[in-house]
């Protein structure tokens, strides 16, 4: 007995003389390890035929690969982010497995004119800085969404004192001249849909964006943001608050949601992802996160090479995560609703803004709003049927 | 009943010690990966005609990573920060405001940082709500390099050291923090087999010591 209460009193004083860090980790052993910044395998069948688990959670291979749903020509997304490199460009109009047209590259060149590259050879992209988060988004949109329209806005960054790291050319974030060019191109381009990943700490708008934000959704237009990693009420980060342009009335953020059980980095199923931020609890003003998408070890391409053996441009497939991925994936089924309404009423008519909303909460898997998971993540099989039908009754 | 119940508590310990993984890490005092600004330079008003009612000033700035450890340390950020040097300010004027320009992109990012420090370079951008200022109003300015932001799940621990500029009459003066640059022994004590192993000894000598005085009882 003494040697009892001696081991006992042993591990108490152990235990209690609080070391620096004492982690205790309970995971059940079904739960996967690993997955995020590793190689997808098998790409042609997890991406090519959307086997992974980050594509069969929502529905899309049966949309996609099941029915062999590619978008028309008749949907067009506008991207904006960091930049991209000539081989980025062709990767992923050529790689194997997901492929989107990239029609136009916009960007505020070295004299500050707003120039528009239709094509990848153009010289001014050899100077392209800053690029890769654009390439990785893309890639989603290319997964889910393929053969879409894609024209990609080109930001420009000064990330660091090293001008050796800056961009020559782009955008800086919020000036009014992409507003401009996007609702004066809106037409002629067929511009249904606006990606953007990025978060910021600034109210940028002016007058004249809220004014072009707001001829855009006259025109139906659906403008999609990331809600933001930092996980936390309005994306806080120190004393700032990075909950531009989620914040924004016009702007319909999404954040991530697990698909699938792992221990490494966290992830629980059907549950938002440990790093997406959220909202406002009161809809009226849309300053809420209003949907969940995978993005939380999702495919991306990252790394663009030219293959020698197949003599195309390419990239690897690997594991990432993130808000932005979730908004591309969210993009993406947009853009397979658009293309069942076409396929629906038979011709190149789109959809209003309210339909595409209404179609949205139709397949989302929750009936009611929560501050944050949103509307919860979309039945991409669902909203495509429900879009074909509402584009048959429209006709 | 003593007995029964020390039974009960040794069987719990080992059950406790089976299930629970227990990772007791000692890291000595200070932690593995440490963030500080070494240098601050080129204090600026930048030309920015899109705020008339502000001014725009950078900073040019100097950073050193530090890992303690014997091996690279890979830290998990929640975003891709432009910049990753933050600011705050207080000011003598209390009607002013200081705005820091930040944005980020929405993907999480690793970093690996090899034994020994790292340096880098940021540039700090941010607004003064006053237009036409010249050079920093007076006030206490505070920059740090945030580092391990998705700290929930990364398993280092770190620290931000930051650096001060301190603006009176238009005289600046920066105080800087070193590290304390000991590379610390990280120690990982894995008390599981010692203690279940002394747990199921003791629980083996207090039957044979119970068994004992039952037979010494028996012969008696």
């Amino acid at each position: 007995m003494k040697f009892v209460k001696a081991i006992s009193l042993c591990y108490l004083i152990l235990a209690s003389f609080a070391p620096v860090q004492f982690t205790v980790t309970i995971y059940p052993s079904s739960f996967k390890t690993g997955t995020v910044d590793e190689d997808v395998p098998n790409p042609a069948v997890n991406v090519g035929q959307l086997q992974d688990k980050a594509y069969t959670y929502t529905g899309v291979d049966c949309v996609v690969d099941y029915y062999g749903i590619t978008i028309d020509d008749y949907v067009t997304i506008v991207v904006i982010d960091d930049g991209l490199t000539e081989l980025e460009w062709k990767a992923l109009e050529q790689n194997p497995e997901a492929n989107v047209d990239i029609i136009g590259f916009l960007t505020n060149d070295t004299e500050h004119d707003v120039t528009y590259i239709t094509n990848p050879d153009d010289s001014l992209l050899d100077d392209q800085v800053q690029h890769g988060h654009g390439f990785a988004v893309i890639s989603v949109l290319a997964a889910i969404a393929r053969d879409l329209k894609v024209i990609f806005v080109d930001y420009r960054d000064e990330p660091g004192d090293d001008p050796d790291d800056w961009d020559t050319f782009g955008f800086d974030y919020g000036i009014y001249e992409i507003w401009e060019w996007i609702d004066d191109n809106q037409a002629s381009k067929d511009i249904d849909i606006i990606s953007w990943s990025w978060v910021h700490s600034i109210n940028f708008t002016t007058p004249a964006i809220l004014q072009k934000w707001s001829s855009l959704i006259s025109k139906d237009v659906i403008m999609l943001t990331a809600a933001g990693n930092f996980c936390n009420y309005l994306n806080q980060l120190g004393i700032k608050y990075y909950k531009y342009q989620s914040y924004y009335t016009e702007w319909y953020s999404v954040g991530s949601i697990d698909h699938e059980d792992r221990s490494e980095p966290w992830s629980w199923k059907n549950q938002k992802s440990y790093f997406s931020s959220w909202y406002e609890d009161n809809e009226a003003a849309n300053q809420i996160v209003n949907w969940l998408e995978p993005g939380n070890g999702v495919p991306v391409l990252v790394d663009a090479f030219f293959d020698q053996d197949l003599q195309i441009a390419r990239g690897e497939w690997v594991y990432s995560d993130g808000t932005s991925y979730s908004t591309a994936y969210l993009a993406a089924i947009v853009a397979l609703i658009i293309t069942g309404y076409h396929n629906g009423i038979g011709s190149s008519t789109d959809p209003s803004l309210d339909k595409v909303i209404d179609i949205l909460q139709y397949a989302s898997s929750r009936s009611t709003f929560d501050q944050k998971m949103g509307y919860g993540y979309m039945d991409a099989y669902r909203a495509y049927q429900k879009a074909y039908m509402e584009g048959r009754w429209a006709a | 009943m003593k007995r029964k119940l020390g039974k009960i508590l040794v069987i719990a310990i080992i059950i406790h010690l089976i299930v629970f993984q227990i990772i007791l890490s000692v890291h000595g005092d200070l932690p593995v990966v440490a963030s500080r600004i070494s240098g601050i330079s080129n204090i600026s008003v930048i030309a920015d005609h899109s705020a008339p009612n502000d001014t725009l000033f950078g900073i040019s700035v100097e950073v050193e990573i530090l890992n303690r450890a014997d091996e690279n340390q890979t830290v998990i950020e929640l975003s891709d920060f432009r910049p990753n040097v933050f600011i705050n300010a207080t000011f003598v004027n209390q009607s002013l405001e200081i705005d820091p320009l930040a944005c980020a992109h929405a993907t999480i990012m690793r970093y690996s940082y090899q034994p020994g420090i790292t340096s880098e370079g940021s540039l700090v951008k941010f607004y003064i709500n006053q237009a036409n200022l010249t050079y920093l109003p007076d006030g206490n300015y505070t920059l740090w390099r945030l580092i391990n932001t998705a700290y929930i799940i990364n398993n280092i621990t770190s620290e931000e050291l930051p650096a001060i500029i301190t603006v009176s009459s238009g005289i600046v003066n920066i105080t800087y923090i070193d590290f304390d640059y000991i590379p610390t022994e990280i120690t990982s004590f894995s008390f599981i087999f010692p203690i279940v192993f002394l747990s199921l000894f003791s629980l083996m000598v207090s039957l044979y010591i119970r068994r004992k005085s039952s037979i010494t009882k028996y012969k008696n």
